[in-house]
């Protein structure tokens, strides 16, 4: 964890915690053009945080993420296709949970979750 | 439009903005929730989120298109037909090869019976792409609106549009 710091910029914030053995990021706000770069990079650096913990887990929390633009799409469904391409020993899954309130989270998350159901849930 | 015609058309709400210099990077964001804020009132919670959605993911092309100025974004809601449509257009300098891509986009979704289908594919291999090239898919397919472009003097025009249902005070 200590190379996962929180991110907040722009409106657009990225909390990771490590609880019970799995990781926790919450995301809030709005991901757009200023902000995308942020969360491609965070999730890069949570894949090997995840991945030197041994961890099996992890929950994206997006309760409070309100809007995110087509570039924050890809950065998620480059993070499931960096997972998908582990040996499956090596493989975590991710949980993300969504905002039964704002119908885009059930759009957006179940495209992005099509492209590596093996390695992602979707809840509300 | 003429009187009696399929397409007459009554404009409900309409507003414009043009530039004349490159305009400002947070300026997709600045309009969604402009949007957002006054649509609250007027329209059902998945149609604003729609079209703010569609409104963010447009005007993000004109700021990256738009680097030598000239562009411009309209909104309007209109009675046709026995309905109601919002539309948003946008106007920027666009070279050959842009208007390329869009067209491609555009034309496949057109092509497929449900646009979902062709905007999980365009999500699935965004990785293999430079930038996502997913935002005029998402439109259609995320925001369930048509969208058509036309090029003009070395403008492209990009035209979203979906039936809305306007929520009128007596």
């Amino acid at each position: 964890m200590a190379s996962l710091a929180p991110v907040s910029k722009e409106g657009f914030g990225i909390v990771p915690e490590l609880a019970a053995g799995a990781f926790v990021v919450r995301l809030s706000g709005s991901c757009d053009s200023q902000t995308t770069a942020l969360l491609d990079r965070f999730l890069g650096d949570l894949h090997v945080a995840v991945l030197r913990a041994s961890t099996k887990a992890v929950t994206v929390d997006c309760e409070n993420l309100y809007f995110m633009n087509s570039s924050a799409v890809k950065c998620f469904v480059t993070w499931l296709a960096k997972i998908k391409s582990l040996a499956p020993a090596e493989r975590y899954h991710v949980t993300v949970r969504t905002n039964r309130f704002l119908a885009w989270h059930q759009r957006s998350f179940g495209s992005i979750s099509r492209s590596a159901p093996e390695v992602i849930t979707i809840a509300s | 439009m003429n009187e009696g015609s399929s397409l007459r058309e009554k404009t409900v709400i309409a507003a414009s903005i043009r530039w004349t210099v490159p305009p400002p990077q947070t300026l997709a964001s600045r309009v969604r929730e402009l949007l957002s804020g006054i649509y609250k009132d007027l329209l059902e919670p998945d149609e604003i989120e729609s079209v703010a959605m569609a409104a963010h993911e447009l005007l993000e092309n004109v700021v990256k298109y738009s680097a030598d100025g000239t562009s411009s974004f309209d909104v309007d809601i209109s009675d046709r037909d026995g309905g109601a449509f919002v539309r948003l257009r946008t106007r920027n300098r666009a070279d050959a090869r842009h208007l390329d891509a869009i067209r491609r986009v555009l034309e496949r979704v057109a092509s497929a019976s449900d646009p979902m289908l062709i905007y999980d594919e365009l999500v699935a291999s965004s990785p293999r792409r430079e930038g996502s090239g997913l935002g005029l898919a998402r439109i259609c397919a995320e925001g369930d609106m048509d969208v058509s472009c036309t090029l003009q003097d070395g403008h492209v025009m990009i035209v979203a549009e979906r039936r809305v249902s306007v929520q009128r005070s007596a």
